[in-house]
C-alpha cells in the first residue's frame, strides 16, 4: 500500500496550483470569515477529493492493467483509495480545526464548545462523501460515477427537505430541538453520528472491494 | 515457471484456448499476427481477466492462490498501459522501492542514464522508442524470476528493437534460472533471441517447436504438380498452391534434401511457418 500512496501523492503534483489555491481559501476563510464549520469543511471535503482524481489518473490509457500487474492485489487497491482520502481529508480537518481554534483565542466569536462541536461533524460529512464517491467512481469510472454522485446528493436533499416539511407539518421543531439539547446530549448525538458514519464507510469499502474484485483490465 | 493447461475464455465469437509452459532458464517467444490472442492470454497470465476454464500455474502455483509478495518475483511489460504518464522517473523509482522489496535503484538509474530517459520529463512526454524502454527497465530492475513481456518492442526502430533485446540478454546471462515469456509479431526479434517458440492463430496455439528445431529442420519444398504427385506426404504439414504448382511446409527438411535432391527446397523463416501454418491446407 505504501508504494500506492507515494504514487498518489506524487500524481498531487499535477494539480499542484489548485491544492494550494485551495488551502490559500481555507486560510483566508479561517482568518476574515465568520464561519468556522466552512473553514474546516470546505479544504477538508476538497482536498479529499483528490483520491477521486487518483483514479481518474490510474485509468488513463489503461494504466490500471499495468497497475494491478504489479505486487498489488484489489483489496489492497481499494484500502488505499480510502486510506489516501482519510489522510488528505483528516489531515487537513486536523490542521484547519487547529487554525481556527487558535483564530477562535483572538476573534472570540464561537465559543469553543461550539467550534469543537462543528469541527467533530466535519469528519462524518468526510467518511460519508468517501463512502458514497468511491464506490460510484470505483463502478462507473470517473465520469459516470461524477453523475451518479449528482444525483446521489440531489437525493439526500430533496429527503432532507421532505423530512423538514414532515417536520412542519406535523409541528416539530426540529433546529430547536437540537438548541435546546445538554452538552452531553449533543456529545452523544455526535458520537452515534460519528459511529454511524464509520460503519458506512465500512460497509462502502467492502461494496469497493467487491466492485473492484469483479473489473477485468 | 510457468504452465498453462487448457486455458479458455470466451469473448463472444472469440475463443482463446491454449496451453503453455515456460521451463526456468529458458526465453519462450509467443508469435502471432495482431488479434491473435496474445494479449488476451497475457492478462489471463496476470488475472488481468477472469477465464471460464484451464489453470495457469506461476512458480507451480495456483494464479487463484496467487499473493501479492509471490507478483514481486515477475516483471511485467503489457504493449497497451504503463505507469501513468503524469509521473516521472524520479516519481517512479520510490513507487519501486516500496512495492519490490528486490528493486536495484542503482542499476536502474545507470541504466536509465544509458539509454538517455530524463529523469525530470513526464512519462507522456518521451517517445515512443523511450517509454518502450522504460518498461522494459522497469522490469527488469527488481531481478524477477520471470519476465511478461507483451509485444515489448512493439512501435520501434530497428536499433531500439535491438537495444531492447540486449537488455534481455544481459537480464538472462545474470541468473541462468530466470525465464522470460515474450510476445511479438516481428518474427526477426524472437528468432534470435528465443529458447523456442509457440505461434498462435485465431486463439490457438497451432505449432510449438524449439527455435534452432525450427530455424534447421524446417524448410518450404517448391514443386511442380508432377513432382508433389511422387513426393512422399508424410512429413509435409501444410500445403499451399503456388503458380508453379505447390508450396510445402515440412519439418524433415533433411529428409527430402537427401531423398528429393531434384526439388527446390528453401530454409524456413519464422514468418514463412507462419504463413504456411495459417494459410496452408492440412494434408
Amino acid at each position: 500500500m505504501k508504494g500506492l500512496l507515494i504514487k498518489d501523492f506524487r500524481l498531487m503534483k499535477v494539480q499542484r496550483n489548485f491544492w494550494i489555491l485551495i488551502l490559500a481559501i481555507g486560510i483566508a476563510m479561517a482568518l476574515f470569515g465568520n464561519s468556522p464549520s466552512a473553514a474546516i469543511g470546505f479544504p477538508t471535503l476538497i482536498l479529499a477529493l483528490f483520491s477521486f482524481s487518483s483514479i481518474s489518473y490510474d485509468e488513463f490509457d489503461n494504466g490500471n492493467a499495468f497497475l494491478f500487474s504489479l505486487p498489488v492485489t484489489r483489496k489492497g487497491y481499494v484500502v488505499e483509495k480510502y486510506c489516501f482520502g482519510l489522510i488528505l481529508g483528516a489531515g487537513n480537518w486536523a490542521a484547519f480545526s487547529i487554525l481556527t481554534f487558535l483564530l477562535e483565542g483572538i476573534k472570540k466569536t464561537t465559543g469553543y464548545m461550539e467550534l469543537l462541536m462543528i469541527s467533530l461533524l466535519v469528519l462524518p460529512l468526510l467518511f460519508l462523501m468517501l463512502s458514497i464517491m468511491l464506490p460510484a467512481i470505483l463502478k462507473f469510472g470517473s465520469e459516470k460515477g461524477r453523475i451518479v454522485l449528482i444525483a446521489v446528493f440531489v437525493l439526500i436533499g430533496l429527503l432532507g427537505a421532505a423530512v423538514n416539511n414532515l417536520a412542519k407539518i406535523l409541528g416539530a421543531d426540529l433546529a430547536g430541538a437540537v438548541e435546546h439539547m445538554t452538552a452531553a446530549g449533543l456529545g452523544i448525538g455526535i458520537a452515534g453520528v460519528f459511529l454511524f458514519s464509520i460503519l458506512i464507510l465500512a460497509a462502502s469499502m467492502g461494496l469497493s472491494v467487491a466492485i473492484v474484485r469483479k473489473k477485468e483490465f | 515457471m510457468l504452465k498453462i493447461d487448457h486455458l479458455r475464455k470466451n469473448y463472444g465469437s472469440f475463443v482463446l484456448d491454449c496451453s503453455l509452459e515456460v521451463q526456468p532458464g529458458c526465453i519462450t517467444g509467443l508469435i502471432g499476427q495482431n488479434s491473435a490472442g496474445k494479449t488476451t492470454m497475457f492478462k489471463a497470465i496476470l488475472g488481468l481477466i477472469s477465464i471460464d476454464e484451464g489453470t495457469i500455474r506461476i512458480f507451480g502455483k495456483d494464479l487463484k492462490d496467487f499473493t501479492a509478495k509471490d507478483k514481486q518475483e515477475l516483471g511485467v511489460v503489457l504493449s497497451d498501459s504503463g505507469f501513468s504518464g503524469y509521473l516521472t522517473i524520479e516519481d517512479i523509482i520510490p513507487v519501486m522501492e516500496s512495492l519490490y522489496p528486490g528493486f536495484d535503484k542503482n542499476f536502474f538509474k545507470e541504466q536509465a542514464k544509458r539509454f538517455q530517459l530524463p529523469e525530470k520529463k513526464r512519462i507522456k512526454d518521451f517517445s515512443t522508442g523511450m517509454k518502450a524502454k522504460l518498461k522494459v527497465l522497469a522490469a527488469i530492475s527488481n531481478k524477477a524470476k520471470l519476465l511478461i513481456l507483451d509485444e515489448p518492442t512493439a512501435g520501434l526502430d530497428v536499433v531500439a528493437r535491438d537495444e531492447l533485446l540486449e537488455m534481455l540478454r544481459e537480464f538472462m546471462e545474470q541468473d541462468e534460472e530466470r525465464s522470460i515469456l515474450i510476445s511479438s509479431h516481428i518474427s526477426s526479434d524472437l528468432e534470435t533471441l528465443c529458447d523456442d517458440l509457440y505461434m498462435i492463430h485465431e486463439g490457438k496455439i497451432i505449432l510449438h517447436e524449439d527455435t534452432d528445431v525450427l530455424l534447421s529442420d524446417y524448410g518450404l519444398l517448391k514443386v511442380d504438380s508432377q513432382q508433389y504427385a511422387g513426393l512422399d506426404k508424410n512429413y509435409i504439414l501444410r500445403k499451399k498452391e503456388e503458380s508453379y504448382g505447390y508450396s510445402c511446409l515440412t519439418n524433415q527438411k533433411q529428409y527430402y534434401m537427401e531423398n528429393y535432391p531434384g526439388i527446390a527446397i528453401e530454409k524456413g523463416s519464422i514468418d514463412e511457418v507462419i504463413t504456411m501454418m495459417i494459410r496452408g491446407e492440412r494434408l
